[in-house]
């Protein structure tokens, strides 16, 4: 097994020749498994370290599942992709090739880890740590395209494929990774909630978070002069929380100051 | 359908689907045990992997291959059929197509045995790549490092010949297949055989083609994969 670890990170050519020629195909996958299993959950208990207790132990659990869920809903999709892009190959390939791809990209999580966990302990922020993990994401991202890029073999309609495999991944994962929020947890709950509770879908969030980038909300926020200092003395939120409120009652104030 | 119902749905295809892997790893144990554990949870992933095997890859492409050779074959009886009697016949004579269904069935036989012979585990490209690096990262004798490099050439030489004449029955049957609609175009329509010409002349080349690929040498002699001299060039011990 520590031979295909090692192939996964270093060949990841021969990797996705071995995805497609069939042999050794099983042992492949079953190290990719055990690489997302392992690379994966140890990120989680990084990101989870952030709030600390018992959120080091869900979140070593749901980044492994969420990775998984998102490839077995995806990779029927990726193999009914490459059919109609003019790419056969067996449903085994293309399982192979997503596990081999997402493996690859577990154990660059896995290597990335001590990075994260450094800054958090040096005092990272919330929203530091979330960017710090987002990249760490991108990174493990690329490795894992690697692999998938040179088992699409060559022609015009690589790239396509490629194209029309990354967007159902991004949006599968993206929602499936809504759905078991919080990774890091705020460091003012009092609870650990396994999963928070739903607040419609990832789809939904992009498109709030984008027409509140433009300060453009739905509902209308407190009176300015209503409101609490705006730092200090608001026990209910935490810090995070307190900068979000700040930011906003910044830009309405200088909305009606125009 | 709730998310509940979809969860139970998905656990008793899992169910029915580590069933499956357990009852077909027939020596039962421990391996059988923890593969249809997997497959519980992961069984749209896992669940293909195990229950089937490279050999489907295998038969899927002597299944392609064939199907092109029949292809060839079918096609050609339509096009001396549409050809008979007409001044089309000239173009293809039923001796040709004889012997054309000749060199396709020779050239389909071969692939299939090289298929066969491909799915062995000493004959995997990748196998032979990686004990090369292998021998490279371990600083093995130029002997050695000549030996796994003329088994990789060979083996790559294997597989090229394998996808050489895979591609060449299939645009071979592409023709055939428009050789035969002109030829039914030409009868019914009247049309002139210029076109008809060309695609015979490419038919041909290809089918010569098939000929070459069979009569080609291939190998490379063991002495220009290594820095050593030969042994009939080396000096003798005074």
């Amino acid at each position: 097994m520590m031979t295909l670890v090692g192939r996964l990170l270093r060949a990841p050519g021969a990797v996705a020749r071995q995805c497609l020629e069939g042999e050794g195909q099983r042992e492949l996958v079953t190290t990719s498994l055990v690489a997302i299993a392992f690379g994966a959950g140890i990120f989680g208990a990084v990101v989870g370290s952030f709030r600390g207790d018992l959120q080091v132990l869900y979140a070593s659990l749901k980044l492994p599942l969420a990775l998984l869920a998102t490839l077995v809903v995806c990779v029927p999709g990726f193999h009914v992709l490459a059919l109609a892009l003019d790419q056969p190959r067996t449903l085994r390939a293309t399982i192979s090739l997503a596990l081999a791809a997402a493996g690859r990209g577990a154990l660059v999580l896995l290597a990335l880890s001590p990075l994260l966990w450094l800054a958090i302990d040096a005092g990272a922020s919330y929203h530091g740590s979330v960017l710090l993990a987002s990249a760490c994401y991108g990174v493990a991202g690329l490795a894992a395209l690697s692999v998938l890029l040179r088992g699409l073999g060559t022609g015009g309609r690589r790239l396509m494929s490629a194209a029309a495999s990354i967007v159902l991944f991004l949006a599968v994962s993206g929602q499936t990774g809504w759905i078991l929020r919080p990774y890091l947890g705020r460091p003012a709950q009092q609870e650990i909630p396994f999963l928070r509770a739903r607040e419609g879908g990832f789809a939904d969030a992009v498109w709030t978070s984008g027409r509140s980038a433009r300060g453009d909300y739905d509902e209308p926020p407190a009176p300015i002069e209503s409101t609490p200092p705006l730092s200090g003395a608001v026990d209910d939120l935490n810090w995070a929380d307190r900068i979000e409120r700040d930011d906003h009652l910044k830009r309405m104030s200088q909305r009606r100051a125009q | 359908m709730s998310l509940v119902d979809l969860l139970v749905l998905y656990g008793a295809m899992g169910l029915a689907c580590a069933v499956a892997i357990y009852r077909r790893r027939g020596t039962g144990g421990r391996g059988a045990f923890v593969a249809a554990l997997i497959a519980i949870p992961l069984w749209p992933v896992w669940g293909p992997v195990v229950l089937t095997s490279p050999r489907e890859d295998l038969r899927r492409r002597l299944r392609g291959g064939t199907r092109a050779a029949r292809r060839i074959e079918l096609a050609l009886h339509e096009a001396l059929e549409a050809a008979r009697g007409s001044q089309l016949s000239a173009l293809l004579p039923a001796e040709a197509v004889s012997r054309i269904v000749s060199a396709v069935e020779t050239s389909d036989a071969r692939r299939t045995e090289l298929d066969v012979l491909l799915a062995r585990p000493g004959f995997d490209l990748a196998s032979a790549r990686e004990r090369l690096e292998e021998l490279g990262r371990g600083g093995a004798t130029p002997r050695a490092m000549a030996t796994a490099r003329l088994h990789l050439t060979n083996v790559t030489q294997l597989h090229a010949m394998r996808d050489r004449d895979e591609r060449t029955l299939v645009d071979l049957a592409e023709l055939v297949e428009a050789l035969r609609t002109q030829l039914v175009l030409a009868r019914f329509a009247g049309s002139s055989v210029e076109g008809v010409g060309d695609i015979v002349t490419d038919m041909w080349a290809r089918v010569e083609g098939l000929g070459e690929a069979m009569d080609e040498p291939f190998g490379t002699p063991m002495d220009e994969l290594t820095d050593e001299p030969a042994l009939s060039e080396r000096p003798s011990a005074a």
